[in-house]
């Protein structure tokens, strides 16, 4: 006897729902696979070997090392040899307050955007790596970052800024609202950073990163293939526009 | 198909001025449904003349981030190049610990204890480096011996200590802890001149580990320098060092508070 059309229904909207469950469940991947990458390097070292692009480490600058001058003349020194750049600092309250910060990084811009010959081409802006552990409280943080939004909003070109987190570092809602309008760079050395960058994504729908990557996290996640593969969304390739297509990510090393 | 039939049969069998009726009132609609499927179609064709799709630039970001042709034209400087700053006090190369360097019973020992392991040794200098983040496997908790700093020396002439591939024990290293060892992660920031470490103590603060000595500095610069030339400043106060064989399975010392901040 065939069965009532409410009791077919019922038993596909079942199905359904089991195949989407099944998806869910099921460890995701960076769709399409990122091949490009940028990589750090300590002020006054050489673009590093391999990379697409550099990142210069400029640390927690201040009252730590390195020193602005340094910082922002590495900068323009690879962007006037045409090199795609990024300029990171890591703000910790122990190197400088939320004010010194907001000046450094207007320091560095206006350097940036005075020296270099075509920085709305080749700078991608600022790479904030910003941590619980550096002494900064989210709301001092999040300070920082609608500054660094207000100075970055007049450059010209494809100029903004990352925010390279330690994304288990606070409850799930403070890190999306730290995130505000950057762009993610979330460090994955771990399951648990990969589940609050996947819950950000599927929490919050903001599910573009340019995944950080470190040759010595702890297994498995010194394997870049291993963590690109637990990386809910779609890899950063915002820049395609300026730097030609492609999908990135991003390799930490010690400066 | 069969809705379409039975529509027509039902049609059919009302009177001949209520199907006049409905007949107008459906060609009424067909014709105001092409007219806006048309103004439809003649509106994308002109916008797709007009400009390819935007790029998302993700949440907030200004359009013209990522879409080159709505911010104004890039201008090109004519800077000249610049050299890059002097590096300072770079490190030589870093000679990774291979994986038989501890056996894997110490191996699990020590990340048990201590968390995450980075190893390893500057090219032509004889201290092999261990790091322990603190950070249980977890990802988010901290290890029952928090973060350490050990250092072995070699003597130079030892090719087998200095080999990264061959066995070492343990028991050969120091264990330093820093000011706040129990918090997590002891994160290496960087490496200054092949011998001092620059390490950030969770919420305590970062410093300066002078490999040579064992013993914690400030985050200055001044206090780079300092070590560099040989002129050091003053070492913070700290947990005392600790022989390896002892501090494996050994609680996090206590916290030296007024080293922090």
């Amino acid at each position: 006897m065939p069965k009532p059309w409410h009791a077919r229904l019922a038993g596909a909207v079942a199905i359904a729902a089991a195949v989407i469950a099944c998806g869910a469940g099921t460890a995701g991947a960076q769709s399409p696979t990122p091949t490009l990458h940028m990589k750090d390097v300590a002020p006054g070292g050489a673009f590093p070997s391999g990379a697409n692009a550099v990142v210069v480490e400029g640390l927690g600058a201040l009252g730590c090392a390195y020193s602005q001058s340094s910082i922002q003349t590495a900068t323009v020194s690879f962007l006037n040899n045409g090199r795609k750049t990024v300029t990171e600092i890591s703000p910790q309250s122990y190197c400088g307050s939320v004010a010194s910060y907001e000046s450094l990084l207007n320091g560095i811009k206006n350097y940036v955007e005075g020296h270099a010959n075509n920085p709305g081409t080749y700078w991608a802006g600022f790479m904030l790596d910003e941590e619980p552990g550096f002494g900064f409280s989210s709301s001092q943080l999040k300070t920082l970052n609608n500054y660094t939004e207000n100075i970055m909003v007049n450059t010209p070109g494809l100029s903004w800024y990352f925010q390279e987190d330690q994304p288990n570092g606070w409850v799930l809602s403070t890190y999306n609202n730290l995130l505000g309008y950057s762009w993610p760079a979330p460090q994955v050395y771990t399951g648990s950073m990969a589940s609050a960058v996947n819950g950000e994504c599927s929490s919050y729908g903001n599910c573009t990163n340019l995944v950080t990557f470190w040759a010595g996290a702890p297994s498995p996640y010194n394997s870049l293939s291993y963590t690109l593969s637990h990386v809910n969304g779609t890899p950063w390739d915002i820049a395609s526009g300026y730097w030609g297509s492609g999908y990135w990510y991003n390799v930490f090393v010690t400066a | 198909m069969y809705f379409a039939v039975a529509l027509m049969k039902r049609l059919w069998a009302l009177s001949t001025s209520r199907r006049v009726r409905i007949g107008l009132v459906l060609t009424a609609l067909a014709l105001g449904g092409l007219v806006a499927g048309g103004v439809q179609i003649v509106g994308a064709g002109n916008v797709k003349a007009a400009s390819p799709p935007l790029k998302d630039c993700g949440r907030g970001v200004p359009p013209e981030k990522c879409n080159p042709s709505l911010g104004p034209p890039l201008t090109t400087g004519t800077n000249p190049a610049i050299p890059p700053p002097p590096a300072f006090w770079p490190s030589p190369d870093q000679i990774q610990c291979g994986p038989a360097f501890f056996s894997p019973a110490t191996q699990q020992q020590l990340t048990d204890s201590f968390g995450n392991l980075s190893c390893l040794r500057f090219n032509g200098r004889n201290e092999w480096i261990v790091i322990g983040d603190g950070l249980a496997a977890s990802g988010d908790v901290g290890a029952p011996g928090g973060g350490i700093v050990a250092v072995a020396r070699c003597n130079a002439a030892d090719s087998a200590c200095l080999d990264p591939n061959a066995k070492h024990d343990f028991a050969s290293f120091t264990v330093s802890h820093p000011p706040l060892s129990a918090s997590w992660p002891l994160r290496l920031q960087a490496t200054f001149g092949g011998r001092l470490l620059y390490v950030s103590n969770a919420n305590c603060g970062l410093f300066t580990f002078n490999v040579v000595n064992g013993r914690w500095y400030g985050h200055a610069p001044a206090n780079v320098d300092g070590l560099m030339h040989g002129a050091a400043r003053a070492a913070v106060a700290a947990p005392a060092n600790t022989p390896g064989r002892e501090a494996i399975g050994k609680p996090a010392p206590a916290t030296v508070a007024a080293s922090c901040g």
